[in-house]
């Protein structure tokens, strides 16, 4: 799954620490997001949209192989 | 994974203390045969049925530093793996459950080959490590890759 995590971050001027802090969740755990090496569960990823001001099908992509 | 069957975090270090006084006592008492006689009892021949323990009724004593340290070690052991991480969330548990899967494949792996290839007294010697295997297999596992995605994280920004 691909996501747009990091450029919605960045784009409101935040760090890592912060949207972890606010979501809830460990710093790993918003790098792991990131990177796509974790997908999260749909109650994360709702509160990560809700915390970047986007939808989550805005974030989160289906792959050809998911 | 239900985190209510999670020791509290501060458990963690408690663990830790007692894996490692079960295991150097566990190879004191393996390697050097040391028999403290504080940890010596009698107990009755018929609660272990055992040609060494109880000798026509009369109970026998008998040195109680490996049993100690075995329950250290699988106690110790046991909260060190199965307490909180100070932040645990999704994906350390994600992280948890792939490691105590993965430890139960190695282990179990290893212990064919030891079934396998070993014989005699060296069998036995796996056999006694071996209770102890899979979760120090697990804590290796699970703590390997907390340090592995934490130091991705320290990197990226």
């Amino acid at each position: 799954m691909l996501n747009k995590l990091k450029l919605a971050r960045v784009a409101l001027g935040l760090t890592q620490e912060d949207v972890a802090r606010r979501i809830g969740v460990s710093r790993q755990t918003v790098n792991a997001m990131e990177q796509a090496k974790y997908v999260p569960s749909t109650v994360l990823a709702l509160k990560a949209a809700r915390l970047l001001g986007k939808s989550v099908e805005e974030l989160f992509e289906l792959e050809a192989d998911d | 994974m239900n985190t209510r069957f999670l020791f509290p975090h501060r458990y963690k270090a408690i663990g830790w203390v007692l894996f490692a006084a079960g295991a150097v006592l566990g190879l004191a008492a393996w390697n050097f045969e040391w028999q403290p006689a504080w940890l010596t009892f009698q107990i009755p021949a018929f609660v272990l049925p055992h040609p060494t323990l109880g000798k026509d009724g009369v109970p026998v004593p008998h040195n109680f530093l490996p049993e100690l340290s075995a329950v250290l070690c699988i106690l110790g052991a046991l909260l060190a793996a199965c307490s909180r991480e100070r932040y645990e969330d999704e994906f350390i548990m994600r992280l948890r459950l792939d490691s105590l899967l993965w430890a139960v494949y190695v282990n179990y792996g290893l212990l064919i080959l030891a079934l396998l290839f070993t014989y005699d007294f060296l069998f036995l010697n796996i056999m006694v490590y071996s209770m102890f295997t899979p979760l120090v297999l697990f804590l290796l596992r699970f703590h390997y890759v907390l340090f592995r995605s934490s130091r991705a994280a320290r990197y990226a920004e």
